[in-house]
């Protein structure tokens, strides 16, 4: 084997799913090739941190069926048995392996912790789009939203490390619009969270908070799992 | 990753310009993935795919196959990362293609299957696709037209543009605006929070829509012979309407509702600050002027 091992090959070999045969020609190759085998070493470093991250960052079983749901209208026998493939709302299913090589090893963990929260939270503020609402219920305007404060603040927070790690790796123009962005959230949440102050009973206004929350929920997922690209 | 390799296809380095087809033999899904540069992918009436693409001599085309029936092209670069590369693919229209970059321009015609599309600063467009449509870009423009099925668009900061889509459809932009033009879509949630929001085309009976923003304007169009209930509600903005008389009282932060047609399909309009319109087809212009 004379050409360099391409990423996806190189991930294969460290997780065995190379036959025997092709193991042996990408080892012989990483003998004579030091960039193969510096990628191999930092992406084997990599894998074996993530896949140290604790169990515990398995969303509940109760959430797991809620995001199954919403993805492919099935629900599972039972919560996934690893934390190292989570699937987001809206996320491809196929399963592919995405790791962000332009992230530093601890961005890549706090990502899963990170999508462990939003995804709670974008669960528990998702607005059921495709579900039947009754008639008599949203004329009433029945408060159909659920807001945690501190699960809030705590995807938030995970999430904005992520962007913050990314920030170098993204251009002045990206991260113009994404400040602009989150900043306009922020003053529209700010806004809101003063009118709820006067009336702090309005479902209305708590159902717009709940609103801006999840758009800044899903602008800063969006960000972390584009640059994960 | 579901699918394990069976050997690259064709590693074609050092070239300024790959131009290679491959045959689909059982393939269901094409993966795209380009660091920076465009992705333009048309459907074709032959059962093939043609990859071409330009790009330095220091960047390469690699064409993977995988057992789980995907067709994966990716640009690479033996040191560091690719190099700007531009696509242009040809696709039978039945294939699913899942495309990616970061810093890249994403267009689709013609497709007549799944297509997920996703860049950090590019402009995505898409015509056609079945099922899912997904299509997200941190700052760019969206168009997506004539799509079906579920929908699903994200833009932090750019606008957002939906022509003659069917379905269900989840759009939503930080910043940008957000118009549907000739819709038939069945569900819609649509959110913006400084952009304003324009919808034109049919409220089905049975469908349920929600349009939000924060500071911006939303203005519903609402063809003869619609049955729908409309609730709007406002807090510091202003509700304009016409499609069953004017409102006799605007009451702020709450829902105020007009029905028409007998009621039927579920239209909840929500602004902070921003202006609500909801006007007769047809009688719109005045209110823009």
């Amino acid at each position: 084997m004379s050409e360099h091992i391409s990423l996806e090959r190189t991930h294969d070999l460290i997780d065995g799913l190379l036959s025997s045969e092709a193991a042996d020609r990408a080892r012989n190759h990483m003998t004579e090739c030091a960039d193969c085998r510096e990628r191999y070493a930092m992406l084997s470093e990599l894998t074996a941190d993530l896949r140290s991250l604790p169990r515990d960052a398995t969303p509940p079983p109760h959430l797991w069926e809620a995001i199954s749901r919403r993805i492919d209208g099935t629900v599972p026998s039972e919560a996934p048995a690893s934390a190292d493939v989570l699937v987001l709302p809206g996320a491809r299913g196929d399963g592919r392996r995405r790791i962000a090589l332009t992230i530093p090893q601890l961005a890549a963990a706090s990502l899963v912790m990170a999508i462990v929260s939003a995804s709670a939270v974008w669960m528990a503020t998702s607005r059921p789009a495709q579900a039947p609402v009754p008639e008599t219920a949203a004329a009433a305007g029945t408060v159909r939203f659920v807001a945690d404060a501190a699960s809030y603040d705590t995807a938030v927070a995970e999430l904005m490390t992520i962007v913050e790690t990314a920030r170098p790796f993204l251009a002045p123009e990206t991260l113009l619009a994404l400040d602009e962005s989150i900043a306009e959230i922020d003053a529209a949440i700010e806004e809101i969270v003063t009118a709820l102050e006067s009336d702090p009973a309005s479902e209305l206004l708590q159902s717009m908070l709940v609103n801006r929350q999840r758009s800044k929920l899903r602008v800063l997922s969006q960000v972390a799992r584009l640059t994960e690209i | 990753m579901n699918g394990i390799l069976m050997g690259a296809l064709v590693a074609l380095s050092m070239a300024q310009q790959t131009d290679t087809v491959i045959a689909v033999d059982g393939a269901t899904r094409l993966d795209v993935e380009a660091d920076g540069g465009t992705i333009v992918v048309n459907a074709w009436e032959r059962n093939e795919i043609r990859v071409q693409a330009a790009h330095s001599s220091r960047t390469f085309v690699e064409i993977t196959r995988t057992r789980n029936g995907t067709i994966q092209v990716e640009s690479e670069a033996n040191r560091g990362p690719a190099g700007i590369t531009d696509f242009t693919i040809m696709v039978p229209a039945t294939l699913a293609l899942d495309l990616e970059g970061m810093y890249t321009d994403i267009t689709v015609e013609g497709s007549n299957a799944t297509v997920e599309a996703e860049t950090v600063q590019g402009s995505i467009t898409i015509r056609g696709g079945r099922g899912t449509v997904r299509a997200s870009t941190a700052t760019g423009e969206i168009l997506i037209e004539s799509a079906e099925g579920n929908i699903d668009v994200e833009s932090a900061a750019s606008d957002i543009r939906l022509v003659n889509v069917s379905g269900d459809v989840v759009a939503e932009s930080a910043g940008g605006d957000i118009v549907f033009e000739s819709s038939r879509a069945t569900t819609v949630d649509a959110g913006s929070t400084g952009g304003r929001i324009q919808y034109h085309g049919t409220f089905q009976a049975a469908g349920r829509y929600f349009f939000g923003s924060h500071g911006g304007s939303v203005m519903l169009v609402v063809p003869e012979g619609t049955a729908a209930t409309f609730n709007l509600a406002t807090i510091h903005g202003s509700v304009t309407t016409n499609v069953n008389g004017p409102l006799e009282r605007l009451e702020r932060g709450r829902r105020n509702t007009v029905t028409v047609g007998g009621g039927g399909a579920l239209v909840e309009v929500e602004t902070f600050g921003g202006r609500i319109a909801v006007m007769r087809q047809g009688t719109e212009g005045a209110l823009q002027q």
